[in-house]
């Protein structure tokens, strides 16, 4: 078995393990037997099983696929250890229209919901792309102005749960990103993006490999540099968007994950892709399951705590790449 | 034969080329000269494609490169910039079958003959023993090499080169030259910017000489090498003798 195999098979494993043990821990701590009979019986637990916990953690996997995956694309483009979609103020712009749209037209569809979202996250991205537009930005200068964006998005935000005062709960989502009360429901508006835009960014992996080279050289050894930048950053924001739009910014993981999966695998975006995605689905897996249970009945967000690993993290990156 | 007419290039608030005429010579290696600032890289972008021209035309005999798609115009037309980025954790291998992307799919597959030119072009460039090795760990010597390999195995016809030679001390200059020679020797044409003017002198066939983005002068080194040329073009004094190992015309700055 190869390294690369070996990698894959322990994310992997390691992904089917705390799912295990998220499913029987929380305020309620079931044994393992009775989470496997409940998972394929039913039964008394199936409410708190089936309806509760398990959406929970399939949403948590797909949204951390999601986030891990634009963070790979932004990467590959911008070529900026800094760029990810929550640090550059994407997550920001579909989080404000996604949390205003529910409060002004709370029957929205839930279907319409990621559409609104992908919008925001877009507005956000013109926003950003005008501010760097007219001089070519450092790496450093990018996360600042990203920062920046992010900073006047949130506490936007903040002004709009204020107007509207809603319980605490909804609040964190907004605010920090949260699963809190995430069922099945919210599972089917995310999955056909995912479906579409997971295997896409496969398709645009060997050409990322090559943008790494700049884009001068990518376009003289054959690359459409432009369409390839549209394609990957459309798809980047629309990821990013519609995670976004079910569990508010869960911070860091569009950061953490593709880097933790290039130190493991290289620089190859085919190789990167799958590590960084089961790597996403970890840390918002945990981040999950730690929320729920450090103080239960309470419920710490899940951005707060993939934020006391990513806020260190983006220091070191800072620290690390001075010379910018 | 590549043919450029009327070619214009501007930066922003800047003309860099104005209305440029001239044609390369197929299967010679051309050297282009000037000060700084002359507009050579500009040049050699825009035949590349990698910059777009405001006006005018780079044709291939009579192929219009703008009217090609990037993977077509690759085919025809490679090139070295002037300082590549080395992506971290890219192996020699990898970065020279990159060279490979105008024939394949976007999936990037190498066939058994993609990777036969990767050898080809690996042995052809000295770096088999160095091919599992990171080209960010390499040292500028070598990391050149590595950048030719590619540009071998994309296998084209015309080959550009960017001041191949500037950051490299004067054994591998040396060695990088004489790796173009046998590149022209095997067929391609090549264009080089260089700065080194006896360099220049030494390995061109056809001299074309650069000045505040026009043409100064194009002919073989024998015929325009001389201490007027370098007056009017550098401002600088200098003798021209006979080199004694190329025969041909080299100068000495008074």
């Amino acid at each position: 078995m190869s390294r690369y195999n070996k990698i894959l098979a322990i994310s992997f494993v390691l992904l089917i393990i705390l799912s295990v043990i998220s499913l029987s821990l929380g305020v309620k701590s079931l044994t393992l037997e009775t989470v496997f009979n409940t998972v394929i019986n039913g039964g008394d637990e199936d409410f708190i099983i089936n309806q509760y916990r398990l959406p929970r953690i399939i949403i948590s996997i797909l949204v951390g696929i999601g986030l891990a995956v634009s963070g790979v694309l932004t990467q590959g483009i911008i070529r900026n250890p800094l760029a990810s979609p929550d640090l550059m103020g994407i997550s920001g712009g579909a989080g404000l229209f996604a949390c205003s749209s529910l409060l002004i037209w709370p029957e929205v569809h839930s279907a319409l919901l990621p559409l609104i979202a992908i919008l925001g996250g877009f507005s956000a991205a013109f926003l950003i792309w005008l501010l760097n537009h007219f001089n070519h930005p450092s790496p450093a200068r990018l996360a600042l102005v990203g920062i920046a964006v992010s900073a006047f998005l949130t506490s936007c935000i903040n002004f709009i749960l204020v107007l509207h005062p809603v319980e605490m709960n909804s609040a964190m989502i907004w605010l920090t990103g949260s699963l809190w009360g995430r069922n099945w429901d919210y599972i089917w508006p995310l999955l056909p993006w995912l479906i579409i835009l997971v295997p896409f960014s496969f398709y645009l992996a060997w050409s990322l490999d090559l943008s790494a080279l700049g884009e001068e050289t990518a376009t003289s050894l054959g690359v459409n540099t432009e369409c390839l930048q549209v394609l990957a950053l459309s798809s980047a924001v629309a990821l990013a968007s519609v995670s976004v739009a079910v569990c508010g910014t869960i911070g860091f993981v569009g950061l953490l994950a593709p880097h933790l999966a290039r130190l493991l695998v290289g620089p190859r975006h085919k190789l990167i892709l799958p590590i960084a995605a089961l790597t996403g689905a970890l840390l918002v897996l945990s981040a999950d399951t730690l929320s729920r249970n450090l103080a239960p009945p309470l419920e710490m967000p899940a951005g707060v705590l993939t934020a006391v690993l990513g806020a260190p993290y983006f220091i070191f990156l800072l620290y690390r790449y001075k010379g910018w | 034969m590549i043919h450029i007419e009327n070619l214009t290039v501007n930066y922003p608030g800047k003309k860099v080329l104005k209305k440029l005429n001239l044609s390369i010579p197929q299967g010679k290696i051309t050297a282009l000269i000037g000060p700084n600032g002359c507009g050579k890289s500009t040049l050699l972008k825009a035949i590349s494609g990698g910059l777009k021209a405001a006006e005018g035309k780079v044709s291939i005999v009579d192929l219009d490169l703008s009217k090609l798609s990037n993977k077509n115009r690759a085919k025809k037309l490679s090139i070295l910039p002037q300082s590549p980025i080395t992506p971290e954790g890219v192996t020699v291998q990898q970065l020279v079958s990159f060279g490979r992307n105008p024939y394949l799919s976007q999936w990037g597959i190498l066939s058994a003959d993609d990777n036969k030119k990767v050898l080809k072009a690996l042995r052809d460039t000295g770096l088999i023993e160095l091919s599992q090795r990171p080209v960010i760990a390499l040292s500028g010597g070598q990391r050149q090499r590595v950048w030719i390999a590619m540009i071998l195995a994309q296998d084209t016809e015309y080959i550009l080169l960017d001041e191949p030679t500037t950051y490299l001390d004067l054994t591998h200059q040396v060695e990088l030259m004489e790796m173009i020679k046998t590149m022209n020797k095997q067929g391609k044409t090549i264009v080089v910017v260089l700065h080194d003017l006896n360099q220049a002198s030494r390995y061109s066939d056809e001299l074309i000489v650069m000045k505040a983005g026009k043409i100064h002068a194009q002919d073989s080194p024998e015929k325009i090498f001389n201490s007027s040329l370098l007056q009017d073009v550098f401002e600088l004094n200098a003798i021209i003798i006979n080199d004694p190992v190329a025969n041909k015309p080299m100068c000495v700055p008074l």
